[in-house]
């Protein structure tokens, strides 16, 4: 009984914390704020530590099951992988001394594949998402 | 209700505590950046920080696929 309601608190803590997330994301997408490719890394990255929190605790837990554990991960690598891609071609967009945001074209600058990149990034992490909400 | 399983309830809301007070700093950091993002004389994020902030993402993932094996 205490193992079975020990899964049922962790699964819906869990979950709880993943809707917590989805509903921070959401807000942040509302506030409609004009940030530069650089700013919005840091700010996915900032997100998606939180994910990140929720991801540790699961893969430790002794009542995640295996094939979570493991879809966890791999869709850790894989958003991780893309935020990595995606930091490589905007972290030389910043803003100049006036604080305008500047996007062109540079080695560290491309406004392009950032453009490209990004829906992938975000796709990523909602797997984590996803992985995380499974059933036991 | 047995002594052990009262124990391992409280094991479990201990471990929510704990995800909890790892959480609260990241939703503040999250909101921290939001404030500056809206203040119109705050610097663009130096890329000290941007790299600070995906080595910190590294780290975790390492630990998420390290953890539990």
């Amino acid at each position: 009984v205490a193992l079975s309601l020990k899964g049922d608190i962790m699964n819906r803590l869990i979950k709880s914390c993943v809707a917590l997330v989805a509903l921070a994301s959401l807000a942040a997408c509302a506030t409609g704020l004009n940030l530069s490719p650089r700013e919005r890394v840091v700010d996915l990255v900032a997100r998606y530590a939180i994910l990140q929190e929720v991801a540790i605790e699961a893969v430790r837990s002794p009542s995640v099951d295996a094939d979570t554990k493991r879809a966890i991960r791999a869709a850790d690598v894989v958003a991780v992988a893309s935020i990595e891609r995606l930091a490589e071609v905007s972290r030389g967009c910043a803003r100049d001394s006036e604080g305008r945001i500047v996007l062109e074209e540079a080695d560290q600058c491309q406004p392009d594949r950032i453009k490209v990149i990004f829906p992938v990034a975000l796709a990523a992490i909602g797997s984590l998402q996803t992985a995380l909400a499974q059933e036991e | 209700m047995e002594a052990s399983a009262a124990l391992k309830i409280l094991a479990v809301i201990a471990q929510g505590f704990a995800l909890g007070e790892k959480l609260v700093p990241l939703f503040d950091r999250v909101k921290k950046l939001y404030e500056d993002y809206q203040n119109p004389d705050r610097p663009d994020v130096t890329l000290a920080s941007f790299d600070a902030e995906l080595e910190a993402m590294r780290k975790r993932s390492a630990e998420i696929q390290n953890s539990g094996t």
